[in-house]
């Protein structure tokens, strides 16, 4: 047995550096965004925020109600806050959510496409 | 196989018999021709032949499209490019922003945008006005970038932390064994 012969200090070495490549291999991939998969979590993230938000107001009553969150109503054509209004934000809010969270995982991927 | 050959550097395993893996004839013979180059000082990685194509056994997507053990594996663990998804949320942010502010001025009024305009507490500088919007750009863009970066870092740490744990545990398990 001459230098091809597996000692066991040899074994040992090529196992562990067997090991590391398999290890850098493992841990060399980038994350890609799932372009409508985010943009449907935003979106639902948002008009459930706006849904939640304005029937929370429209419960707790008072004179006038949510006079902040109608505001909203100067971006959201048509909204209000009442129950109806909670389903145009919703909507409107789903739309939002959905095209930016869309653009970001577009733009993300992008990215790392240029950069790998 | 891997395991046991790679790191002697004076062994070459190539073709179907020498690498236990269901190579084409034109790949085994590959394998063949880069272990001479080896021997003659080139590094080619005969392991990395044959990888990646689709129309063969052992590729990285069986026939029903489904991937591989490694392959999950290997995105399973993907890290999240810092900069990249540092950008894109500053992007969309700023451009939010942005819009918000031209679309009050195209509205127009008495008073254009009084409440946004509070938005000048944080933005300094920002008023709504064009300039405002490039402004508001500008400052959201930067903010948002910075949240961004450390959401991504946060994540690819609380990733690194957990495969180290997992790591840990299988190299106590496996002293258990002895």
């Amino acid at each position: 047995m001459t230098r091809l012969g597996i000692s066991g200090d040899l074994n040992v070495k090529a196992e562990n550096k067997a090991r590391q490549i398999e290890e850098e291999k493992l841990f060399s991939g980038i994350l890609w965004l799932n372009v409508k998969a985010l943009g449907l979590a935003l979106g639902l993230l948002f008009g459930l925020t706006i849904f939640i938000a304005t029937n929370w107001l429209v419960l707790k009553g008072g004179k006038p109600v949510g006079p902040h969150l109608s505001l909203l109503g100067q971006y959201f054509i048509g909204y209000k806050v009442s129950f109806l209004g909670s389903f145009i934000g919703f909507a409107y809010a789903f739309a939002v959510g959905a095209v930016s969270g869309a653009l970001i995982g577009w733009i993300y991927n992008k990215i790392v496409e240029v950069r790998n | 196989m891997t395991v046991s050959t790679t790191g002697i550097d004076n062994l070459h395993t190539v073709g179907r018999n020498g690498m236990h893996r269901y190579n084409n004839m034109d790949h085994s013979m590959h394998t063949g021709m880069l272990a001479v180059q080896n021997t003659l000082g080139a590094h080619h990685v005969l392991w990395e032949v044959n990888e990646g194509e689709e129309y063969l056994e052992g590729d990285k997507k069986t026939k029903a499209g489904q991937l591989v053990p490694e392959e999950v594996l290997i995105r399973t663990f993907a890290r999240m490019d810092k900069l990249a998804f540092a950008t894109a949320i500053g992007s969309v942010s700023g451009l939010l922003f942005f819009i918000a502010t031209i679309w009050l001025i195209i509205k127009d009024g008495d008073v254009v945008g009084p409440n946004l305009k509070l938005l000048g507490q944080y933005f300094i500088g920002y008023t709504v006005t064009v300039k405002g919007a490039f402004i508001a750009f500008g400052y959201s863009f930067a903010w948002s970038f910075l949240f961004g970066w450390l959401f991504a870092y946060v994540r690819n740490l609380f990733l690194a932390l957990y495969i180290y744990r997992v790591k840990k545990k299988a190299e106590l398990l496996s002293l258990d064994h002895l």
